[in-house]
């Protein structure tokens, strides 16, 4: 086998270097995208665990509000001490602030500031870490509230020591701080890259505006206490909202959360392997009709069919194993590369900020992910393995064989095809029904192989209107391209499919993005507009600003200009039923119902809703939560806040983008009073009728600036923010959307090509009986035109479905976000052009090659 | 007569039978009757020659012989082997080892060596190489083709290329060769010489040789031609005796 | 071949060689120019050589060889280049004729009415030509192995072998296009060749 391999295989694919190349490429971008996507993910989830790690130090337990994203009364932490299991409770404060270099200009850097209680002096060392410095420095920060403590890296970064005076922002404003001491690099001061900070709690509490809360209070057992026995007598002393858990079920809970954008990934992975198994499915047939007289020369010679079945399989599997090791070796810097990107468009979508410290090459799966391609591969050629090793000899001896797909009869094509839609169509439903992302991508998977399937039939059925069609406008080189195209319509097919399969997928992307965008737009054109949009410059993840404190609402009021000031403060990582939701806290004004656009309540009524929410006894819920927990108008919600079960009615189901997996939205008064959170994020100014915006966002950059670090947008701008940030978290599937139409593309040169190349003996005939060169280079042009024409046709109709269902169903498990539907025609029609202009090309160089050869030489024997 | 004639070649084993076969290709309107009730036996060592009109049925008896296909009725026995029952991998290890099959066409590999397409059946058949390389080259030696191993076949004339390929049927040590118009794409001096060669071949190593030839000069050279019409046997020819008839002075003339 | 070609034909062959050639060399050439096998004896040749030498056309020089009869070689002479000059200046007297002129009549007269037996015919005939085939081979094998300069020669047998397989190719297309013709008007059997897969 290995000799034959190397003789004949060798051989051949030498002489079809195009295709080999080809199939090899498939399987490479298949390889590259799947390993770099995959590594990211592990580099992330593996990020979650170190920090983890690193930040738990030694606790047995820690007690949180839901995974920890949200605070709680500090006053709780004595009833965490008040047991005899309990040797020590730390509470703990978590924000981040900005470190502002010299001149105050934003140097980028984010602190994760950590607040504990320094006057417990183990504190510190609780979490593995010490200080470089001298005790009587430190001593210091517990009275001068203006203290920070800077990891050794980050001082060394910036050239600081101890006793310098630095900036940074926060919910506060500008503040500066002195340096009282340098954090060892270990234990918690090693998470976060090292970019952490640590200040007195009280301290802390002020400049992230978090008084009186706590975001975890980690719990160190006495000895000899059962950690299970422990967290239940601790939860049995504090309110049954609050979670005591030991740190490994955090990484889990975050692992889940980010689970459902590996779901994502996953389902643009499987976009790549069907139209990966496509073009090394075609490749490998197109090859296998210029390999046809050498297989029938072997099976003369004596080769079994099994034989030579194997010995194409072999072949695939070596052409698979070279791509797949490509794939891999391109695929580990590109993670590395696109690690920023991911992680970004993860932000973007969970609101959490990601993190990526290093690669996380893990061997064994990075074989296993080689041998997935190599796996791909073989099945996609073993199709025309299949045939080939089936090859009549005696039909090769007899001169010429077709063997393109004898197709199978089209009515039974047709039965398949709808056999396969059926099966989506309930794959679907049952996505729908069970919220099931598995069914949704192997629904979406058969559906387009329901493509593939049905384009020969639509091919066979177009034959006749399209031949009178091209017979009428292009004459004799219509009638000639009309019967090249239709003399086997499986073949015909084929180019079709890969097509409209191109078309399908760049559609359902495009239209996905679309759709995000034009929602999102629809969102602050809409309940939320405003002239001017105050904000904090920096996010701690994802598209929401750092919170501010509210009383800069107080000072924006007393600014000339300012009519009206509404606050929003979006809160992610409230839990409800074990799923991380956003809970959207508006003040008075944003609730009035003439704001809201006709239509916008898909539920409830504004007018009617606006007592309650103002009163603070409703809520409106997100469409998304609605449908996922089916909580409807008139139902009651009960929210675990950090001081007990707060039950609001729901008065109202509206769009809303704050989270992926939904989001309630109730009066800032309710936040206040359950989760002392007083902070906002945004502040929606109205400007007074006389006043120019543009002005107006001047005076508060003049006012504000020095004293907080603010972005105040107007309308125009907030939108091209979000666009923006749609466009990070797309930024990964555009790049994969990219790479799959390239690899599409050539596959489809290279069928197109080759149908000509096939022909050229014909050609020559047609020559010879007297049609002259340009009649020719038309008919052939008109050939690639016609197949590009039905395959766009057919690609924009599928694709016009197909992305209605991945906006609508789809998408809406995958993640979370239940945004309306908009068709990127735009984008459908570039993509369209594209495909024309590739098959015009493609025909014009076959056209060219194939007049411009010598008559002679076109019409002797082989 | 005929009868007559085919009792004469049974002194010696058969290596090729055919008993009453029938071959039918297609269905229905376009069936085709390739071959009808066709019987002989070619004896070990026999040099035979088919020959007949276009379409009648020369080409499909080597198909059948060369168990490319089975018999439609009848039965074909080819060095033992039952082709009407024996599975793909019998008959294409038959082709491997017994049979050595030559076309009009030199239908060599194009992209291998003139050396490697001689070594393929032995490839396929998973032979050592070094077995290989000394097989071929003893087989490009018989077909005076030693000094061009190494050349590929569009680097070859067409009278060397059959060479090459009759080298490729040798190097099995087949107990049959089966040409099929072995020389009809050559000029007449290098079509003498392959059929010379084959004939030498024949002499040389006993090898049992079909061979299907519009030709009337190279089926001279067989043992015995059968004159097929229309898928059925017309005439059986001993050019033994034919040749001692011409001898005669009362041959018409 | 007439007589008087046949002098010629010999006085040719004669004059082909300048060194000279014996009789048991002329035989072979003459029989295949002749389109027959062993119907020049040796009788007729030297009948002809003698009546060259008479003539002055050819000379004959007796060689010495032991142990057996002198042979003699023959030569040209002036004379039997201009006899030979004057001849072949001639129109060719020949016609083209039908091939196997029996053959024709016979096929001629037994027509379409007795199929049988033309069919006998022809397989008789078509036996007697691959028998001459087969002669032919084995002639030129035989000539291989001899050091004879065979150019000529070779040029002879190639004429008869042409002839030979015409006159066979004439032989399958009387037997298709009469005795199938017939058999098929009979049988309705099927015999388009466009039909059959393996032509």
């Amino acid at each position: 086998m290995l000799s034959l391999l190397r003789q004949i295989s060798l051989g051949q694919l030498s002489a079809l270097r195009g295709r080999a190349l080809l199939v090899i490429g498939g399987v490479a971008v298949g390889t590259t995208l799947i390993v770099a996507v995959d590594l990211v993910n592990r580099s992330v989830l593996d990020g979650f665990e170190t920090r983890m790690r690193e930040i738990a130090g030694p606790a047995d337990l820690t007690v949180q509000l839901g995974i920890g994203e949200i605070g709680f009364p500090e006053e709780l932490a004595e009833a965490v001490t008040d047991g005899d299991e309990v040797a020590a409770a730390v509470p703990m404060v978590r924000g981040t602030l900005e470190f502002l270099a010299a001149g105050e200009s934003a140097s980028g850097l984010i602190l994760h500031l950590f607040g504990v209680d320094l006057v417990a002096e183990q504190a510190l060392a609780r979490y593995g870490t010490r200080l470089v410095t001298e005790r009587r420095e430190a001593s210091e920060a517990l009275i001068d509230i203006r203290s920070i403590f800077l990891s050794a890296r980050v001082a060394a970064d910036h050239a600081l020591s101890v006793g310098d005076e630095i900036r940074v922002s926060s919910a506060r404003g500008i503040v500066a701080l002195t340096v009282r001491g340098l954090l060892e690099p270990q234990g918690f001061a090693r998470a976060y890259g090292g970019d952490v900070a640590v200040m007195a709690i009280a301290a802390a509490q002020w400049l992230l505006d978090k008084e009186g809360r706590v975001d975890q209070i980690d719990v160190l057992l006495a000895d000899d206490v059962d950690p299970a026995v422990a967290a239940a007598r601790i939860s049995g002393r504090l309110p049954e909202t609050l979670r005591v858990s030991s740190p490994e079920i955090h990484l889990a809970d975050y692992a889940s959360v980010v689970s459902s954008f590996q779901a994502m990934l996953s389902a643009l992975s499987l976009l790549c392997l069907v139209t990966g198994i496509y073009v090394i499915y075609n490749t490998t047939t197109t090859a296998a009709i210029q390999r046809t007289p050498t297989i029938a020369e072997l099976r003369l010679l004596g080769a079994s069919r099994g034989m030579l079945y194997r010995l194409m399989l072999a072949e695939s599997f070596v052409l698979g194993a070279l791509g797949s090791l490509l794939g891999a070796a391109v695929g580990v810097p590109l993670a590395r590369l696109l690690a920023g990107t991911i992680t970004g468009s993860m932000g973007v979508i969970f609101q959490l900020r990601f993190p990526f410290e290093h690669l996380a090459v893990d061997g064994a799966r990075l074989a296993g992910l080689i041998l997935a391609g190599v796996a791909t591969a073989v099945f996609a050629s073993a199709f025309a393995a299949r045939r080939m090793s089936a090859l009549d000899p005696l039909a090769q001896l007899r001169g010429g064989v077709d063997v393109v797909p004898s197709a199978p009869s089209s009515r039974r094509l047709v039965l398949w095809w709808a056999g396969l839609l059926a099966v989506s169509i309930v794959a679907f439903v049952l996505e729908d029904l069970y919220h099931s992302i598995a069914w949704g991508n192997f629904g979406s998977t058969l559906w387009n192989a329901s493509v593939i399937v049905i384009a020969t039939p639509t091919v066979a059925a177009l034959a006749s209107p399209v031949t009178r069609a091209l017979s009428r406008f292009g004459g004799a080189a219509g009638r000639v391209a009309a019967a090249s195209v239709f003399r086997a319509p499986a073949r015909t097919g084929v180019t079709t499919a890969a097509i409209a399969l191109i078309l399908t997928i760049a559609t359902i992307l495009s239209s996905l993005v679309l759709s995000c965008r034009e929602s999102l737009r629809s969102y602050f054109e809409g309940v939320l507009r405003a002239d001017l949009t105050v904000s904090a410059v920096t996010t701690e993840g994802g598209w929401l600003e750092t919170p501010l404190s509210r009383s800069v609402a107080t000072e924006l009021e007393a600014i000339e200009g300012v009519a009206a000031v509404e606050t929003a403060r979006g809160l992610s990582g409230q839990v409800y039923r074990n799923t991380r939701i956003g809970v959207l806290a508006l003040s008075d004004g944003l609730f009035d119902a003439r704001r809201v656009p006709d239509g916008w309540h898909r539920q409830g009524d504004p007018f009617e809703a606006q007592d309650a929410l103002v009163g603070g006894r409703g809520t409106l819920l997100s469409e998304s939560l609605s449908d996922r927990f089916d909580l409807n108008l008139g139902d009651v919600i009960e929210l675990d806040s950090p001081r007990g079960v707060v039950d609001l009615d729901v008065v109202g189901v509206v769009p809303d983008y704050l989270s992926d997996r939904g989001s309630v939205i109730l009066h800032r008064d309710v936040l206040s009073q359950w989760w002392s959170d007083e902070s906002v994020n945004r502040l929606l100014v109205s400007v007074a009728p006389s006043a120019d915006p543009a002005v107006v966002r001047g005076r508060i950059l003049r006012e504000l600036g020095p004293r907080y670090r603010l972005k105040v947008l107007e309308l125009r701008d907030l939108l091209a923010y979000h666009t923006g940030l749609i466009d990070e978290a797309f930024a990964v599937m555009n790049s994969v959307q990219l790479l799959i139409v390239i690899v599409a593309i050539a596959g489809i040169l290279d069928l197109l090509v080759s149908r000509i190349v096939e022909r050229r003996r014909e050609l020559g005939v047609w020559r010879l009986i007297g049609a002259n060169r340009r009649m020719l280079r038309s008919s052939v042009v008109f050939e690639a035109t016609t197949i590009g024409v039905i395959g766009v046709v057919l690609g924009l109709f599928t694709g016009l479905v197909t992305a209605w269902l991945w906006v609508r169903v789809h998408f809406r498990e995958l993640l979370g976000y239940y945004v309306d539907f908009h068709f990127a025609g735009g984008a459908a029609a570039w993509y369209a052009l594209l495909v024309l202009v590739m098959s015009l090309l493609a025909g014009h160089l076959a056209a060219s090659g194939a007049v411009r050869q010598q008559l002679l030489e076109a019409i002797r024997d082989e | 007569m005929k009868k007559k004639t085919l009792q004469s070649d049974r002194l010696a084993t058969p290596v090729i039978e055919l008993r009453d076969v029938s071959k039918v290709y297609g269905a229905g309107e376009t069936v085709v009757h390739a071959v009808r009730d066709l019987s002989f036996a070619v004896p070990a060592g026999g040099f035979w020659a088919l020959m007949g009109p276009s379409g009648s049925g020369k080409s499909t008896v080597l198909h059948l012989v060369a168990g490319l296909t089975p018999p439609t009725s009848g039965h074909v026995h080819v060095d033992g082997l039952d082709i009407g029952e024996a599975t793909d991998d019998e008959t294409a290890a038959l082709r491997c080892r017994t049979v050595g099959y030559v076309l009009q066409q030199s239908n060599l590999l194009p992209f291998l060596s003139a050396e490697a397409n001689v070594g393929m059946p032995l490839t396929l058949d998973g032979t050592r190489s070094s077995v290989i390389r000394e097989r071929v080259a003893a087989a490009l030696e018989v077909v005076g083709m030693g000094h061009r191993a190494r050349h590929t076949p569009s680097q070859l004339s067409g009278g060397e290329q059959q060479r090459v390929a009759l080298a490729r049927a040798l190097v099995i040590k087949p107990a049959i060769v089966l040409a099929d118009e072995p020389t009809g794409s050559l000029d007449r001096a290098t079509g003498n010489a392959i059929m010379d060669l084959i004939q030498q071949i024949n002499e040389d190593t006993g090898v049992t040789v079909l061979v299907v030839t519009h030709d009337p000069l190279l089926a001279a050279c067989a043992h015995r031609v059968l004159h097929l019409i229309d898928g059925r046997l017309d005439q059986s020819i001993d050019i033994g005796e034919a040749s001692r008839a011409a001898v005669q002075p009362h041959a018409a003339a | 071949m007439g007589k008087e070609n046949l002098r010629y034909a010999v006085l040719g062959l004669v004059g082909a060689r300048r060194s000279g050639v014996h009789g048991y060399q002329l035989k072979g050439e003459l029989e295949a120019l002749c389109n027959d096998f062993w119907q020049v004896n040796f009788g007729r040749l030297y009948r002809q050589l003698d009546m060259l030498d008479q003539s002055g056309d050819v000379e004959a020089e007796p060689v010495l060889q032991e142990g057996r009869p002198n042979r003699k070689v023959y030569r040209i002479t002036e004379k039997g280049k201009q006899t030979l000059d004057d001849w072949l200046q001639q129109p060719v007297s020949d016609r083209p004729r039908p091939l196997r002129d029996e053959l024709v009549l016979k096929l001629l007269f037994l027509g379409r009415s007795n199929i049988e037996a033309l069919s006998d015919q022809i397989q008789q005939q078509r036996s007697i030509y691959l028998g001459k085939l087969a002669l032919i081979t084995q002639w030129r094998r035989r000539l291989r192995k001899s050091a004879m300069d065979s150019e000529l020669t070779d040029l002879i047998m190639d004429g008869l072998e042409r002839r030979l397989r015409a006159e066979f190719a004439w032989l399958d297309d009387v037997q298709r296009r009469i005795v199938l013709r017939h058999a098929g008007s009979k049988e309705k059997s099927i015999t388009n060749e466009e039909k059959d897969p393996s032509i």
